[in-house]
């Protein structure tokens, strides 16, 4: 049984899905295209393996420098190798090192920019130089500095990547950080007795987790930049191991001699996955900033 | 149109404008017009011009031309655009002439009269050799080595006899003393001029010669622009006759295709260093010639005989049987080359090719591998030295070869700098890099390379058989008796396999088509004494 | 005015000395990295060696004694303007860093011109029509331009424009051969050639400066031109303009307005660029072989030279760290309220 209730339509307003408020800030076109191609790259790099694709890094010595053909779509390098197997190939390696560099720098920026901001004071001025310091350093310089006396393996490649990520994270959490010190839900759980620590990882960090996630993408297209430029100059990538960088390196020297497809189809890729990458931190940061 | 659109366009205009003013201004690029000089493209700067403190080609190579050496070979045209030299004929160069003692152990050199340093216009007398021996013990550096190598230990065994004759005691038989004393760093030096620039902490003078030559060699340096270039001057009164090009300028081109380049415009006249890729797309371009001589420098992979696995003789022995020589010789080298077979190169005195078992075998390499109790393979690191195309090329081929046999190499590349240090060290599990036997003679590179706690014994190999086979020959002069030792020496070595042999490459140098005359060396410096411009 | 000063004194001070502590943290930094480079001996003495050459070199270069002793040397020599002596050319590497300079300088300040030149107008442009077809292939330029890798686009342009076209000159250097021989006045070829008065000196030296700037001018300028960009939109649609629009004031006046306002966060991107700039250059003069240092910092890590390593890297830190300081002060000066935050 019912009882007859006049049900006032109120306008109530619901918060759009993460999915409208992306569209509406961006456009479908633009999302579409841009997730779609990272998702097109990242799948082709997860299923390089299985795919059809010729041996990257079989080598064949009487059939090397061959231009693009129907046997070979991007032709054949310096070795013998298929360079479009090789392109697809070095998905993996790129994205891989990129990921797991930006994901350290997070794992320890964040903790470190909370602390900073949280703390204030002395710490927070310790803390701040030295990530500037981080930051005055000449990137590729270091880097190579760096990897010259580690060793030139593929972990101090990420270590030093993820070193150049720490500053960023813990300057962009410390400043949301700041302001939120003295903001009421902290306060009232300084008042209950939290301990320091837990306050800023239960409450402030998650929500300076945002800001993070948009700026990921970023960070992992300066990540893959970094790692092309120190396996171009050799650190790094072992060869014949694909990677963007080291392909480039090896058709460098041909390209004068007007064997062009080396360098400019790693290249290529290279700069298409940035630049995608670019956008799609551009779209995700509309999304906090316009506060839709 | 708003002021700032057309100022937004300005930029783009601006360097469009340049580029045409620019294009329809400048001269053409200048080719290399100028009959007597000689324009070289260099990998890298040179590092010193003090021999006994040079390590590299580079320098030693300019060094070889600047200084006047004791002696040198003699050498004859073979027909094929070049000249090779007769290592078993010496000429005197800054020695015009010598007389051994019956008993073999003492030598008196007579040292050639009126040769002057083109730098300060001294004559070169006696004082200057024996000034060249007092450096070699006082600075402790490459030149002691070769004197002490030559058996001679000390000052006391120098003798000044006169202003132009010198005499010399060896400790011992000394075979190979001729061949020690043509190297680049046997010289005599201007002594007056390097004694005015000695410093209380430096009584050699070595940071003043890093940077002045005091020769009297073919050559002498009219000018260097550091990491730039260099210029050389021809000796006009040096004792055969001064050279054709009266000017050699080295360039410093540090990418082998700018080189390459340039070469093929006619902007330099000879490029070193070049890849065998490099080579390949020169070889029938126009006014461009590839000269390829057959030599004794050999593509080696080291192992470290004191780290697993390669600690098995049986592991060393499998992999030398994996190695796809044939196809390294038609692939990288277009053909150029010949197939190793030993420590002693194809071309090399008392080679025999019936001492080498192996071939390309894969079969018989796992089942060696089974043998050794590797049966399922196992992992290993080669090192190479960073910047060498052709090294990686091999290095790749090779990596591939022994995948096919379980065995998973690791291709590393290292700084030279880094990976010289742990060639000494021993710390390399493995390693590759292209050995040039300079000195025909088994027991000369037997003593550097494969004797116990040999100086370059990079693979920490120790065989006390070998070492007697090395001392032997050390001191033997009659050659049926150095036949003999050299193939017990290649049996003990192949045998053995502290090393694989990949090809024995040709020294391979690319220049324009009108420059004659080239002389190959044994150390594979370029002389720029005897070339000239022709057709 | 004495409160100013006050504020002023704390202000530089305080910047000073943080320039200093990282300065220092730095040195450190770099020391304990270098140094593990290889041991330089082995390469120095050559395979014909002894043992007693190879401790002679050791104690020549000091590597016996502790690491810390070692970096206190350093650090004596550093504050005397002596960093050290290069083991490969045997020149003080101060002599080296100061012939090498002008090369870095003169490309990246032309690099920066070139970008500026375009990034400034097209971002302000764009920040005033931010929805304007304009603003959005601007937009993909900038975007293009950041996401090229610099060492690829000099390879293309360096294939166009050389290999394909022959309009500009082979990638080797500075200057053509013949010209090399013009006074140094400033070691910048572009002004020492006009200087001597020769022409074709000056174009020779453009042409071999315009690919090498281009690239990173295309590959730096678009961080200038999205902060212009931005800027300018947030300032259009502020509520100032907003009124002085209403209130009538002329476009050119409005427009005065508003540059004046983005100008320090422009400037700032713009110092900053030029830092990066100073120290960004080496994958570039790797490939355009452009004599400057980070192609001398590159030469001396192949030959475990530490000494330059360390110099050009102390020096780009010390440039970056200052040219932070500096874009602080003129922010500063342009924006009180920066001076007193803590």
């Amino acid at each position: 049984m019912t009882t007859a209730t006049t049900s006032t339509k109120t306008a109530t307003f619901v918060r759009p899905s993460f999915l409208r408020r992306l569209l509406d800030a961006n456009g479908l076109w633009r999302v579409t295209i841009n997730f779609g191609i990272l998702l097109a790259f990242i799948s082709l790099g997860i299923l390089a393996p299985v795919l059809p694709l010729q041996n990257p890094v079989k080598p064949n010595p009487m059939n090397t420098l061959q231009p693009p053909s129907a046997e070979h779509w991007f032709g054949t390098d310096r070795d013998g190798m298929d360079i479009f197997s090789r392109t697809i190939h070095a998905i993996r390696t790129d994205f891989t090192l990129a990921l797991s560099s930006v994901l350290i720098g997070i794992a320890l920026g964040v903790p470190l920019g909370a602390i900073s901001g949280y703390y204030g004071g002395l710490l927070d001025n310790v803390i701040t130089r030295i990530t500037e310091v981080f930051q005055g350093f000449p990137q590729i310089l270091f880097g190579m500095a760096f990897i010259a006396a580690a060793g030139n393996t593929l972990t101090n490649v990420v270590l030093i990547v993820a070193f150049y990520n720490i500053p960023v994270y813990s300057k962009m959490v410390r400043s949301v950080v700041v302001p939120l010190r003295d903001v009421e839900f902290v306060q009232a759980a300084r008042v209950a007795g939290n301990p320091s620590l837990i306050i800023v990882f239960r409450h402030i960090i998650p929500n300076a987790l945002v800001p993070v996630f948009a700026q990921l993408p970023l960070s992992c297209a300066y990540a893959v930049q970094m790692i092309a430029g120190l396996s171009f100059i050799g650190l790094g990538v072992e060869i014949p191991k694909p990677e963007w960088g080291s392909m480039i390196q090896v058709g460098a020297n041909y390209m004068v001699f007007g064997k062009w497809w080396l360098s400019v189809f790693p290249g290529l890729a290279l700069f298409y996955s940035v630049w995608v990458l670019n956008n799609i931190s551009d779209i995700l940061k509309s999304l906090w900033s316009k506060r839709v | 149109m708003n002021p700032k659109k057309l100022f937004r366009l300005c930029g783009p205009i601006l360097v469009l404008a340049l580029l045409l003013s620019g294009w329809i201004s400048a001269s053409p690029l200048q080719a290399q017009d100028d009959e007597n000089v000689l324009v070289i493209a260099i990998s890298g700067d040179v590092e010193t011009l003090d021999p006994p403190f040079s390590r590299f080609q580079r320098s030693n190579e300019v060094n070889y031309n600047i200084y006047d050496q004791f002696f040198r070979y003699r050498w004859y045209d073979t027909g094929e655009g070049y000249s090779a030299t007769d290592v078993s004929v010496i000429e005197g160069a800054a020695v015009e002439s010598w007389t051994w003692s019956d008993d073999g152990l003492s030598i008196t050199l007579n040292i050639r009269q009126g040769a002057t340093f083109p730098k300060t216009g001294r004559e070169v007398t006696a004082d200057d050799f024996i000034y060249w021996f007092e450096r070699a013990y006082g600075t402790q550096s490459g030149t002691e080595w070769n004197a002490l190598t030559a058996n001679i230990n000390s000052m006391d065994q120098v003798e000044k006899l006169g202003d132009y004759q010198v005499k010399i005691n060896f400790s011992a038989p000394s075979p190979w003393f001729f061949y020690l004393f043509r190297d680049q760093s046997q010289a005599p030096m201007d002594a007056l001029e390097a004694q005015a620039h000695v410093e209380s902490d430096d009584p050699w003078a070595t940071r003043w010669l890093a940077k002045n030559d005091i020769g009297s060699g073919e050559f002498y340096v009219e000018s260097w622009e550091a990491g730039v270039e260099m210029v050389l001057r021809a000796n006009a009164d040096y004792w055969d006759g001064p050279a054709f090009f009266d000017q050699v300028i080295l360039r410093v081109i540090p990418s082998s295709a700018d080189r390459a380049l340039l070469l093929q415009q006619g902007e330099v006249d000879i490029a070193k260093d070049l890849s065998a890729d490099e080579l390949n797309l020169l070889r029938g371009s126009p006014g461009v010639k590839i000269l390829s001589v057959p030599t004794r420098n050999q593509m080696i992979l080291g192992f470290n005989v004191q780290k697993e696995p390669f600690t098995n003789k049986l592991v060393r022995q499998a992999l030398t049987y994996a190695v796809p020589q044939e196809d390294v010789l038609n692939g990288i080298f277009n053909g150029n080359g010949l197939i190793s077979k030993g420590p002693i190169p194809v071309a090399g005195q008392f080679h025999d090719s019936t001492l080498w078992p192996y071939s390309y075998d894969l079969n018989r390499a796992r089942e060696l591998l089974a043998e050794a109790g590797y049966a399922d393979g196992f992992e290993f690191t080669l090192d190479i030295a960073q910047g060498d195309p052709t090294i990686e090329q091999i290095a790749i081929l090779l990596q591939d070869a022994f995948a096919q046999i379980g065995v998973a190499m690791t291709i590393n590349r290292q700084p030279s700098a880094v990976f010289a240090e742990q060639l000494g060290t021993l710390e390399h599990q493995a390693w590759m890099r292209d050995l040039l036997w300079y000195v025909d003679d088994a027991g000369y590179t037997g003593k550097l390379f494969f004797e116990t706690e040999a100086v370059a014994n990079w693979m920490g190999y120790s065989n006390p058989d070998l070492d007697a086979v090395i001392d032997d020959l050390a001191s033997t002069l009659d050659p049926d008796r150095k036949a003999e030792l050299a193939a017990e020496y290649q049996r003990i070595l192949n045998d053995d396999a502290p090393a694989l042999y990949v090809v024995d490459m040709p020294f391979e140098i690319a220049m324009r088509d009108d420059i004659q005359g080239y002389v190959q060396l044994p150390d594979n410096l370029l002389w720029y004494y005897p070339l000239y411009r022709g057709e | 005015m004495l409160e100013t000063l006050r504020e002023w004194g704390f202000f530089l001070g305080k910047r000073l000395a943080i320039l200093l502590i990282s300065l220092v943290l730095m040195s450190i930094i770099t020391f304990s990295v270098t140094h593990f480079i290889g041991n330089p001996v082995y390469l120095l003495v050559g395979p014909r060696h002894t043992q007693q050459m190879l401790d002679n070199m050791i104690r020549d270069l000091g590597l016996d004694q502790p690491l810390w002793q070692q970096y206190l040397n350093y650090a004596g020599n550093l504050l005397q303007g002596d960093l050290g002596v290069s083991r490969y050319s045997y020149n003080p590497v101060m002599r080296d860093i100061r012939s090498r300079l002008p090369a870095t300088l003169e490309l990246s300040t032309f690099a920066l011109l070139l970008g500026v030149l375009w990034a400034v107008p097209a971002g302000i442009l764009a920040g005033s029509r931010p929805r304007s077809r304009f603003a959005r292939i601007v937009d993909v330029i900038a975007q293009a331009g950041v996401s090229m890798p610099s060492f690829w686009l000099g390879l293309l342009l360096i294939y166009v424009f050389f290999a394909k076209l022959s309009w500009l000159p082979a990638p080797l250097g500075r200057i053509d051969r013949q010209y090399r021989t013009i006074a140094q006045v400033t070691g910048w070829y572009t002004i020492d050639t006009l200087w001597a008065g020769n022409w074709n000196a000056f174009v020779s030296s453009v042409k071999h400066l315009i690919l090498p700037a281009l690239t990173l001018a295309i590959t730096t300028s678009p961080s200038t031109l999205r902060i212009a960009r931005s800027k300018t939109e947030e300032i259009m649609q502020s509520d100032y303009i907003r009124s002085a629009r209403a209130f009538g004031l002329s476009n050119s006046t409005v427009r005065r307005y508003a540059f004046k306002n983005m100008l320090a966060p422009v400037v700032t991107m713009i110092a900053m660029t030029y830092g990066y700039l100073l120290s960004g250059t080496v994958l570039v003069e790797i490939i355009f072989t452009w004599p400057g240092l980070g192609l001398y910092a590159v030469d001396a890590m192949n030959h475990s030279d530490y000494e330059p390593v360390m110099g050009v890297v102390l020096l780009s830190a010390g440039f970056y760290l200052s040219i932070y300081l500096l874009a602080d002060i003129i922010t500063a000066l342009i924006d009180p309220r920066a001076r007193v935050t803590k």
